[in-house]
């Protein structure tokens, strides 16, 4: 594949970024990352949890599963999960970092009751099977992981590198790659 | 206890009132029921699953947990929840709708939704009903938040993730008491609940002041 950009995330700085229908955003990271998607053109149709938690019948996002929107459509896939077997990825979390977050979307103008709740990447959370508590468990992992999201739709997709303590290992650059085929 | 409203909502339809801080709502049902709220002072702030979750530290809720706002304020605290001991309410859901249930039909994924390949398909569910019952304060589809779906007993293997529809509800209508923390709109769907052994049934709500 061809790589339309690469950028560095570093610690507590975002990413925004137009991706087409067929392309892959490739996100290479050790902390916690939040991402967001819209629709192209019409940001009144945003990723949401929910949707996709119950699409895929699991609420550990992974390898094949697909992202979905309130409006019920598939917007992105996961093709490529690294983070796999060391830890499980999050969709039960607010944002670590609504501020960030909201000066990344700045472009879309999304006003901070309309942000919708991410995909937290890396955000390890342990759940007790019999009382459903959450325990954030960070999950150490050598390497950066790399995360492939590849576009149903054309998206708008925003990301933070949002490090801490409670939740993440040490903060840690991540690359972020678009990649056509 | 003083009752200011108490309504019968049919299977399948949905329902909206305004309440004052202080004021309960009782929901009364034996089926699913999707549940939302929102700041009547300003319409924008509305219930939230992850803020919810987050706060109580848990992904189900139930007697002296507190329903939580995206703008992290508290909206409700749930008094009584008879349900507790027999199954469990759900934050990990969002709502049932036409489109919904049409793909999962298309894709032939009934059975793992739902109970059956051969069931009846409704044209609608809690979405549009929450948006029925919201009509009088102009939300838009995509504003109407996912919801506390009430008596959704749903399993959850929290070691591999996986989500697996069930059958178990509440054996006769009971109870679960909401008391509001700020001034709200209240809504709920009676949900038509296709996990459920006989389908969704009619729900009762009922504000009342302790």
């Amino acid at each position: 594949m061809k790589i339309v950009r690469e950028d560095t995330v570093r610690p507590n700085t975002g990413w925004f970024a137009e991706v087409s229908k067929g392309q892959i955003v490739r996100i290479a990271g050790r902390s916690v990352i939040d991402v967001v998607a819209f629709k192209r053109g019409d940001p009144a149709e945003f990723f949401d949890v929910a949707r996709t938690r119950i699409y895929n019948l699991n609420i550990y996002p992974t390898k094949g599963h697909r992202l979905f929107s309130k409006q019920n459509n598939p917007m992105m896939r996961m093709v490529a999960d690294g983070f796999a077997g060391a830890g499980h990825h999050d969709l039960q979390s607010p944002h670590g970092c609504p501020q960030l977050m909201l000066g990344v979307l700045k472009p879309l103008g999304i006003a901070a009751e309309n942000l919708p709740d991410p995909l937290g990447l890396f955000r390890h959370m342990a759940i007790e099977q019999k009382t459903g508590r959450m325990t954030p468990t960070p999950r150490a992992i050598a390497a950066p992981a790399t995360i492939d999201l590849e576009a149903e739709i054309d998206v708008v997709v925003a990301l933070v590198n949002c490090p801490d303590a409670k939740t993440s290992p040490p903060g840690a650059d991540a690359v972020v790659t678009v990649l056509a085929p | 206890m003083k009752i200011i409203r108490d309504d019968h909502v049919p299977a399948n339809s949905g329902w909206g009132a305004e309440m004052k801080q202080g004021q309960v709502l009782r929901l009364t049902a034996m089926t699913i029921i999707d549940f939302v709220c929102f700041n009547s002072h300003n319409l924008k702030e509305r219930f939230d699953q992850a803020r919810t979750k987050v706060y109580n530290m848990k992904i189900w809720i139930s007697t002296g947990d507190k329903l939580f706002s995206k703008l992290n304020n508290p909206m409700m605290t749930i008094l009584e929840d008879q349900f507790a001991g027999k199954g469990l309410h759900d934050l990990q859901y969002g709502t049932c709708s036409g489109p919904r249930f049409a793909r999962a039909k298309a894709e032939g994924r009934l059975n793992q939704y739902h109970h059956g390949h051969d069931i009846p398909i409704p044209d609608h569910g809690c979405w549009e009903n929450l948006q029925a019952g919201l009509k009088p304060w102009n939300i838009r589809p995509e504003e109407i938040p996912s919801p506390l779906n009430v008596f959704q007993h749903v399993d959850i293997d929290t070691a591999t993730g996986e989500i697996r529809h069930s059958p178990k509800r509440p054996e006769k209508p009971i109870c679960v008491d909401l008391r509001a923390e700020m001034d709200l709109v209240v809504a709920a769907s009676a949900c038509p609940d296709l996990a459920a052994p006989k389908f969704g049934q009619p729900i009762q709500a009922t504000i009342y002041e302790p």
